[in-house]
């Protein structure tokens, strides 16, 4: 009886651990999400300008540059599959854009476009690691509610697994050829 | 593999890390007060041995820690970051980026130190006030991805509190060093005095003798030991955490070797540093803080960092 109840109370101890760590590594996605949110918001803002000082400069209209206008609104989603993919998309029109100023040299010389360009490598750079950041924080989540006991507990408290964006090699490939290229 | 091995899952070790470093200076706060009581008890004033344990715990402690960063930037003559420079810049983006991924609210500082020598440490007891200190050196001989893997060693010291760790844990050691070595005069001194006013109205004086040498025989050995003991734990946690910095830098930048090249280059540029380059970094003592520390113990138990060439190693080896 004595036992039984030592027990009870040892089982009572660790389901409010684990019950708490769960909370505490689902906030840390959270967390970890806005900081990329933010850095999705900057990126738009710099797009938004670098797409009308390419406007303004050159009188050039493509359609890539209205698709990156049009991404915006997805972008700024908060709907985490929604904004990456449409992230995604945008970051592969970018050396499109950069392309235009090979045919209008006027833009290599103004400085608010090199601002901008500069700009967009760095925010590039900022999502990559908070994107990192995220997939660290979602894998160890994922690791502790798919490890045993953890798993049949936290299917019945509706934790279930969350996905991590990986950065595909394309990607990867890309944003190392801008950092090559110094703008 | 032992523990250290083992990439680390950031987030979940810093909280037990915190822990830890809370249980590490209770135990160098409990040693302190030890010895401060075995002086109060030698010098036959228990309150001035409480007295003594106070002013290092509550007063000399928090001065200390309080002035300790304007000491460092006086003795390594660092200069905040100059946005103009290109080099600089990239830098500080570097450390933006990585604050990101370290998940830290506010970026820290970056500071250069102006010497060719090249090396890197972070500072900051707090979040809040956290920076990282590269030397000039550094930034002209790494490229980008050795730079990122340094920024981000730097960058899991900060999370890790190791700084506050190391601040403490040097001061209450040097604390511990000083008052052990009072016990050990206070101790001889009443070895040869018979213990001197200590007891003095004792009935059985011969008998005493012979007890207050037991004793002082015991403060003496003690006060080694303590040394001893101080120093061994100070290095051992030291390297561990140079393990884990290690660690966490490859989760950081998704790449090992950037951090592998950058110590291999950093080492292979100065294996050994001159007088001069030791005062351009800060001097003797802040070597300990530095991503590379090139002086060389005999044994490897006494060395603030792990060997370069087992650090470089295990970097190549974990992804």
């Amino acid at each position: 009886m004595k036992y039984a109840f030592i027990v009870i109370v040892l089982l009572i101890i660790w389901f409010i651990f684990m019950y708490n760590g769960l909370v505490r590594k689902k906030n840390y996605i959270k967390e970890a999400w806005s900081s990329i949110d933010v850095q999705l918001k900057r990126k738009t803002n710099v797009l938004t300008n670098l797409v009308d000082t390419i406007k303004m400069q050159t009188k050039y209209e493509s359609e890539t540059l209205e698709k990156i206008v049009g991404m915006r609104a997805q972008m700024l989603s908060g709907k985490k599959d929604e904004a990456m993919s449409a992230n995604d998309k945008v970051s592969k029109m970018i050396p499109s854009i950069m392309a235009i100023s090979e045919s209008y040299p006027e833009l290599k010389s103004n400085q608010s476009y090199l601002h901008l360009m500069e700009d967009i490598k760095n925010v590039e750079d900022k999502i990559a690691y908070a994107r990192t950041r995220y997939n660290m924080t979602v894998t160890e989540y994922n690791t502790a509610i798919q490890s045993f006991p953890t798993s049949i507990f936290a299917k019945m408290l509706g934790y279930s697994d969350e996905k991590t964006y990986e950065i595909s090699d394309v990607e990867r490939e890309y944003s190392d050829n801008l950092r090559i290229s110094e703008l | 593999m032992s523990e250290e091995q083992r990439p680390v899952i950031i987030y979940e070790q810093v909280r037990k890390n915190q822990i830890k470093t809370f249980i590490l200076i209770a135990f160098y706060i409990i040693i302190i007060f030890l010895i401060s009581f075995a002086i109060g008890y030698y010098a036959n004033d228990m309150v001035l041995g409480a007295g003594i344990a106070f002013f290092v715990v509550f007063i000399l402690l928090p001065i200390q820690m309080l002035t300790g960063n304007k000491m460092m930037g006086a003795k390594t003559h660092w200069q905040e970051a100059n946005m103009s420079s290109p080099g600089e810049n990239k830098v500080h983006h570097l450390v933006e980026g990585l604050s990101l991924a370290a998940g830290l609210k506010e970026t820290p500082k970056l500071y250069i130190i102006p010497t060719s020598t090249p090396n890197a440490f972070a500072g900051g007891l707090s979040l809040k006030n956290a920076y990282i200190c590269v030397t000039t050196g550094l930034i002209d001989i790494l490229d980008d991805p050795e730079m990122e893997g340094v920024l981000a060693h730097e960058m899991s010291h900060i999370v890790q509190r190791d700084v506050l760790v190391s601040t403490v844990s040097i001061y209450l050691m040097s604390a511990a060093i000083v008052l052990g070595s009072i016990l050990f005069r206070l101790s001889r001194y009443n070895m040869m005095f018979g213990g001197g006013n200590r007891r003095s109205n004792s009935r059985e004086k011969g008998n005493s003798a012979a007890a207050f040498a037991v004793i002082a025989l015991a403060g003496l050995v003690l006060s080694f030991v303590i040394r001893f003991v101080a120093r061994l734990i100070n290095l051992a946690i030291s390297r561990k955490r140079e393990y884990v910095a290690d660690a966490n830098a490859v989760r950081l930048c998704g790449y090992s070797e950037g951090i592998a090249d950058a110590l291999e280059k950093i080492s292979k540029y100065t294996p050994e540093y001159s007088k001069q380059q030791v005062a351009d970094l800060g001097g003797d003592e802040m070597l300990c803080l530095y991503i590379f520390n090139p002086t060389q113990w005999v044994m490897p138990l006494f060395s603030t960092h792990p060997p370069i060439e087992e650090r470089i190693k295990l970097l190549r080896n974990m992804y």
